[in-house]
């Protein structure tokens, strides 16, 4: 009897573990596919793949804190006034910076070699980190507390409000995507350019305009991933979107690059896995793990794990 | 290449061997010395507050008349905190004969690769806050350390956490960076010589943000005492989450983890962390006191190490007047003479043979209402340092 309790509590321990480290990583994971689902689109409908996704993030993540810093004091709304605040800010930075990259950086190469474009890309993550640093500096700062500290207890595990939040919010721009792509116009053309784009522009398809606003779309994904990062850690730091870039990167692999269902799951999984092995293996090697999955993802199944992309 | 530029070029790059030819350190018209810390990066804001310490000490000389009738000649470097880059700025000093001493640096990373250069060149080099123990193992008879070692505060604080606060079962983690990695070893094996247990040994990486993963693998193994070596940034993060995570137990730390940042960062979960320091609050005494108002009016609140900062000056400075030339070998002697001794801010400093004071303190604090508040020191003093 004795023994049952104690192998009984031991799995009750081992079960919240488990669940806990599945919150962490469920947490992560919508992170991850938000970035990943940026990186998605914008390949789907140039065949390009934005390199400074993560930089964006990092952005917006700083567009969120200035606007509370500057204009917090002018909204009396409290917490929900200032988390409104926060993602307005940051998706309106993002979506200028992204437009600019865009129609400076992106566009007059378009034609260009594969190489040339993924160089200018990566020179736009560049200058993006850069121009933080040298404006802020390269301290960590301290994001605004926008979440209670509260948590509640869910199948063992214990849930914060930002956690609940970051799900929850991430699931409903991720419908909310899913919406745009099959009920609205912008989808159907954003799905035709990424099919065809030589015959979208002979069905009369501004691809050109499509192509921008898949911009915006990625980046208003990419500075609502933002705000929750810096929201989930706590801090800010120029470099932020480095790793997070390359990790939606990925996910996006993982899941098959070029469907946006793809890059949902991959995200996820990215986010669980990562977790789980930081927690049971190792802390140090989590981020060499993470990749190293994605190695042999991609052995075992080429296409990803939902198989072939928009692209073949 | 047309003959015309290759022989430009050779030209050029034989002239470029002229660079190293400067005044001697006997002939110029100051005594400089070198000041080295991060003073950007993502530890700036200590690295300058380190500097800012030194200048005081500098200028307040300066105004005094300066050592030897030539004014002191303050010359600072950067090492971002940064191994590389510090070994790139020490030879950038070596190779420049009109330094004699060396401040610095802030990290033990840093410091450790950068001394046999040092060493190399015979340039005498005060440090100021590095605590890693294995900097003053390997031989050499220019370092001179202000601070206590790890080995003294991570003993110190495991000593701390078994005997004032009765833990038993301890979680360590450390930031795999020369300093917080070894500090984190000192606990360890102090636990282990004890009845106590320890129950988690985890490394994370500096520059992570989202410790949550290992917080719970800790929280499962049923801790009493979180101890974490490595730097504030970290630190508060580490505080914040295992707070979130319901991981209830007391925070531990260490000089590197101590500072305003680390407060800041973790928010409410700081409340009730100890930590050691090697330096004391300025409340300590008149004469800390008296130099933190006056470090106040020209940089504002003292942030960490800038006590330390000053006194490592002073006693490079009082090397070179005791020496009574401005010569790196007579420095060195000067610091390593039985009669040498600098009172200061951070106490008393006096050399044994392998560089360390023998006379070193261990600060403790604990954060109340927000602010860091002392509770206890330990003293080690020269007769019980024999081992060392």
């Amino acid at each position: 009897m004795f023994i049952d309790a104690v192998v009984l509590k031991r799995a009750q321990m081992i079960d919240s573990i488990l669940s806990q480290q599945l919150v962490n990583g469920l947490t992560l994971g919508c992170l991850y596919a938000l970035i990943a689902l940026g990186y998605t689109l914008i390949f789907g409908v140039m065949r390009f793949i934005f390199f400074a996704q993560g930089e964006l993030c990092m952005i917006g993540a700083f567009g969120a804190m200035g606007a509370v810093f500057w204009l917090g004091r002018h909204i009396p709304a409290g917490l929900i006034g200032l988390t409104t605040l926060a993602f307005l800010g940051a998706i309106l930075v993002a979506v200028l910076v992204g437009l600019v990259a865009e129609r400076l950086a992106i566009r007059p190469i378009r034609q260009a070699a594969r190489t040339k474009q993924l160089i200018a890309s990566l020179g736009v993550s560049m200058i993006l980190q850069n121009l933080i640093l040298l404006s802020v500096g390269a301290e960590n700062y301290s994001f605004p507390s926008l979440f209670p500290n509260s948590a509640w207890s869910f199948l063992g595990a214990r849930v914060t409000p930002i956690q609940s939040f970051v799900v929850a919010f991430s699931i409903f721009l991720m419908v909310g995507l899913h919406w745009i792509l099959r009920a609205t116009r912008l989808g159907l053309h954003l799905r035709a350019v990424s099919e065809s784009a030589e015959t979208a522009e002979l069905d009369g398809i501004d691809v050109d305009r499509t192509i921008m606003m898949t911009f915006i779309v990625g980046s208003v994904l990419a500075a609502s991933a933002g705000v929750m990062m810096g929201a989930y850690d706590g801090v800010v730091k120029y470099n932020m979107g480095f790793l997070p870039g390359i990790k939606g990167f990925t996910a996006a692999i993982l899941g098959g690059f070029g469907r946006p269902s793809g890059a949902m799951l991959g995200g996820l999984v990215l986010g669980v896995s990562e977790t789980i092995a930081a927690g049971y293996i190792s802390s140090s090697y989590r981020d060499a793990i993470a990749l190293a999955l994605l190695v042999f993802i991609l052995i075992v199944r080429p296409g990803g794990l939902v198989g072939k992309g928009l692209s073949s | 290449m047309n003959k015309a530029i290759r022989v430009f070029l050779v030209v050029a790059f034989a002239f470029s061997f002229l660079s190293g030819c400067y005044k001697t350190d006997q002939e110029s018209s100051t005594i400089r010395i070198a000041a080295i810390a991060p003073t950007t990066g993502s530890q700036a804001e200590v690295g300058q507050d380190l500097i800012n310490g030194i200048r005081i000490a500098v200028d307040e000389r300066n105004a005094k008349g300066g050592i030897l009738g030539k004014k002191v000649e303050l010359v600072v470097f950067d090492d971002s905190a940064d191994p590389k880059e510090a070994v790139n700025v020490a030879h950038k000093i070596t190779s420049d004969p009109s330094i004699v001493g060396v401040v610095g640096h802030m990290n033990s990373g840093t410091t450790k690769p950068a001394t046999p250069i040092y060493s190399q060149a015979g340039v005498p080099v005060v440090m100021p806050v590095p605590t890693n123990p294995e900097i003053t193992k390997q031989g050499f008879n220019n370092l001179f350390r202000i601070p206590p070692t790890d080995l003294d505060q991570g003993t110190d604080v495991a000593k701390y956490a078994l005997q004032q606060l009765g833990k038993k079962r301890f979680a360590i983690i450390h930031d795999s960076t020369a300093y917080g990695q070894p500090l984190a070893e000192v606990v360890r094996k102090t636990v282990q010589d004890s009845s106590a247990q320890i129950v988690a040994f985890e490394g994370i990486t500096e520059g992570d943000k989202d410790f949550r993963a290992v917080l719970t693998k800790i929280k499962a193994a049923n801790p009493d005492v979180l101890f974490f070596g490595g730097i504030y940034n970290e630190g508060g993060l580490i505080a914040k989450q295992s707070r979130e995570l319901g991981l209830g137990v007391p925070f531990l730390a260490a000089d590197g983890t101590y500072s305003d940042k680390f407060v800041q960062i973790a928010g409410p979960a700081a409340e009730g962390a100890v930590m050691s320091f090697i330096a004391p609050d300025e409340k300590t005494n008149d004469m800390t006191r008296s130099f933190a108002d006056k470090f106040r009016k020209q940089y504002g609140g003292i942030k960490a190490f800038a006590p330390l900062g000053y006194d490592a000056a002073n006693v490079l400075m009082n090397g070179i007047e005791k020496a009574g030339k401005a010569e790196k070998g007579s420095i060195i002697q000067a610091l390593h003479s039985a009669d040498f001794n600098y009172s200061g801010v951070t106490g008393d400093s006096r050399f044994q043979a392998d560089g360390n004071n023998s006379r070193r303190t261990v600060y403790f604090f604990i954060v109340k209402g927000g602010k860091f508040e002392p509770i206890t020191t330990r003293t080690v003093s020269a007769k019980a340092a024999q081992g060392m």
